[in-house]
């Protein structure tokens, strides 16, 4: 017995320092996230207005989301969003940061430039562009009136059919500086023999991009469509300040519709928690299915283009 | 040592006075901006509360108004509520829920005699005041003389004057009248009224209980159907439902806008933020009426009440310090330094603004319910309203729609 009790401490021996070392970051993410998250899907699967104890509900909170018109249109405005964002902020950023990484006279003064944005707080810089977006005074509409363009005054973040691409154009303002710089930095680390060996084949500079650039960057983009598709998943903030979700859920994103079903919209009451929680549960799960669907579609791609080579 | 003696027995003597009070911090939490730290009226009331109280710390705290209700809630759900506050529009279901003192047990029929009879109704569910308005407020429009001269148009007596007279406002590039609704919450100020024009009851509705009594009745569709009306006039701005409450009242300011709705306590904004122009030129008048000699219905009550924890350990304290700041020589400070309406009567003489004067005459005659309490009622209102003004629901479905939501939020 104490033999083999020996052993197993010997065959443990060298694994207790890493398990010291990981130690106390696991006990944090498990008090930090796990419980919580744990706690959450319990409080998804019952009924609570906050005041009282909560009932249970069982899957009925999960089962009134498929009747939910409303949260089919904050769903379709989440995919809208993160398709867009993605899309836009992957690529506008990295056409932009190749050009300032071609040595483009002033590169670094439009890096800070373009980066400014970002150390603004998502609240200020909503309540910034919702004055510009003011349809009767704010400057946009000021200046489309001035060069004769008066008919096409949208109503931006007003108009059913304005409020999502505001929002978007929004996103893209705040997080293209952020972005960019990402992929600057990746760009500074493609060894500049490839861009000459593709020249001295008669690579043009699109040929160059597409061949050289865009594989050689992959991981980072990668990254980059990863973080944007969870931001668009679970975007709020923005799009709280701006419109509160509206006009009558024009606008509405599943963090938002969210919201106001655990808090109510501006001066409501009737807090459903249980309800509000699954919707949270269904956000997580989203992120999680979409990111790992990303991540294996771009080992995928990394795979092949190692076999191609 | 005689001198002593006294002294430390009159020590004794006051602690064992207040042995309950001391070194105790009373919480209280409003939206109101005004009342922090540093606020001259503010406090000189907590100070003369801590001084008739010695050990008690009152503790102000403030929470904005875009965020005072999620933070409520968030208190309410995890039992942190504070022992002293504003209930807002979740007074109803916390006083119904046990968790506010029915101050009916506690203060007497003089007590509540004080108040205007509006403000005190709009916080009184199932016959027990759970808050007592701090201020009161109505709601009118508020005029730049100088443009309506400008225009050839004077001030409208019937909603049906003010459509008519569009095609002259805008002329002249005006909009007639501006106000915003980007936070969804003045919309249900402009339209309960109307519902009371068009001879409903918003506390009949808001309480869904009476017989015949639902949100699809014809009251309620007319009023709707005003409000889609107004709109596609061109009465309101472009994009209402883009446009905040200070975006609209700036569109006043700047002379873009010949009226501005808007409720009894904007004059005070207005001395803060108002334009030369506008301060030297605008009027207060009644909200237009549907036919000419009938009642102006328009909102009346209070935003803020304080309500107290029945369940705080401070209980006792708590009540002592709600009838201290109702007590009517503390109670004028405050008036006095808000200069907005005051919801005890006796302080009328402490505002000095005849604009505001002027609105607290129609409380007796011209005032209507405007906040709704019951679970799912002013989600429902505030967004069919965005709905009726940009023209994407009828006025028919839009009453259709309210009633099925609110039904859906009780739970049938």
């Amino acid at each position: 017995m104490a033999t083999q009790s020996a052993s197993l401490s010997l065959r443990l021996r060298p694994h207790l320092a890493p398990i010291l070392f990981i130690a106390p970051a696991g006990v944090a993410l498990l008090l930090l996230m796990a419980v919580p998250i744990a706690d959450a899907v319990l409080l998804s699967l019952q009924n609570w207005n906050g005041m009282g104890p909560p009932t249970w509900a069982g899957l009925g909170n999960y089962t009134k989301l498929l009747s939910d018109e409303t949260f089919f249109r904050a769903l379709g405005h989440t995919a809208y969003f993160t398709f867009c964002t993605v899309i836009l902020q992957t690529i506008l950023p990295l056409l932009a940061a190749s050009l300032l990484n071609s040595g483009i006279r002033g590169s670094s003064v439009f890096r800070t430039l373009y980066f400014m944005p970002v150390v603004i707080s998502l609240a200020i810089s909503g309540l910034l562009w919702a004055m510009l977006f003011e349809p009767n005074f704010g400057p946009i509409n000021n200046f489309l009136r001035a060069i004769g363009l008066r008919a096409y005054t949208p109503l931006w973040l007003a108009g059913q059919n304005s409020v999502m691409p505001s929002v978007i154009i929004v996103s893209v303002w705040q997080s293209f500086g952020f972005y960019l710089v990402i992929f600057f930095a990746a760009l500074q680390n493609v060894p500049r023999e490839l861009y000459e060996a593709a020249e001295l084949d008669g690579a043009n500079a699109w040929s160059r991009f597409l061949n050289v650039t865009v594989p050689t960057i992959w991981p980072v983009t990668l990254i980059v469509i990863v973080l944007n598709t969870i931001n668009g998943i679970k975007v709020f903030d923005q799009i709280w300040v701006m419109t509160a979700g509206g006009p009558n859920y024009a606008s509405a994103t599943l963090a938002t519709y969210l919201y106001s079903i655990a808090f109510g919209a501006m001066g409501a009451s009737n807090s459903r928690l249980g309800y509000a929680t699954a919707i949270a549960i269904v956000i997580l799960m989203l992120s999680v299915v979409v990111s790992l669907i990303q991540i294996r579609l771009g080992r995928r791609r990394n795979l092949d283009s190692e076999l191609e080579l | 040592m005689k001198k002593l003696v006294v002294t430390a027995a009159a020590a004794v003597i006051a602690a064992a006075i207040h042995p309950a009070f001391a070194d105790t911090t009373l919480k209280v939490m409003s939206w109101q901006p005004a009342y922090v730290d540093g606020t001259d009226y503010w406090a000189k009331t907590v100070a003369g509360f801590e001084a008739e109280n010695p050990g008690v710390k009152v503790e102000s705290n403030f929470v904005p108004f875009s965020q005072y209700l999620s933070t409520l809630t968030a208190m309410i759900a995890s039992d942190s509520l504070p022992d002293v506050f504003n209930g807002g529009t979740k007074t109803g279901e916390l006083g119904r829920a046990g968790i506010l003192v029915n101050y009916k047990e506690v203060f007497d029929a003089a007590f509540f005699d004080q108040f205007f009879a509006g403000p005190l109704r709009q916080y009184t569910f199932d016959d027990k005041p759970y808050a007592l308005a701090d201020m009161a407020q109505i709601f009118g429009i508020f005029v730049n003389d100088r443009i309506m001269k400008e225009v050839g148009v004077t001030v409208p007596e019937t909603w049906d004057q003010l459509i008519a007279d569009v095609p002259k406002y805008e002329a002249a590039g005006y909009i007639p009248l501006a106000w915003g609704n980007l936070t969804r919450n003045t919309c249900p100020d402009f339209f309960l009224p109307l519902v009371a024009q068009y001879g409903g009851d918003a506390y009949a509705l808001d309480d869904h209980t009476a017989p015949g009594i639902s949100w699809d009745s014809k009251p309620v569709i007319d009023a709707l159907a005003l409000l889609q009306r107004l709109a596609q006039s061109g009465v309101f701005p472009a994009g209402i439902n883009g446009i905040d409450d200070a975006q609209g009242q700036q569109l006043a300011y700047q002379g873009r806008a010949a009226m501005l709705y808007g409720g009894s306590w904007v004059p005070g904004i207005f001395a803060q933020n108002g334009s030369k122009d506008w301060l030297d030129n605008y009027s207060v008048h009644k909200v237009p009426a549907l036919t000419p000699g009938a009642i102006h219905y328009t909102g009346d009550g209070a935003g803020e009440a304080w309500a107290v924890n029945a369940k705080s350990a401070n209980k006792d304290l708590a009540l002592k310090f709600v009838e201290y700041i109702f007590r009517p020589d503390v109670y004028n400070w405050r008036a006095k330094g808000l200069q907005s309406f005051p919801a005890l009567k006796s302080a009328v003489d402490q505002i000095d603004n005849p604009k505001v004067r002027e609105m607290i005459s129609w409380m007796s005659t011209d005032s209507a319910n405007h906040i709704l309490f019951g679970p799912g009622s002013w989600d429902a209102v505030s967004n069919v309203c965005q709905s009726t003004l940009d023209g994407s629901i009828t006025p028919e479905e839009g009453a259709k729609k309210i009633e099925a939501d609110v039904m859906a939020a009780r739970g049938n």
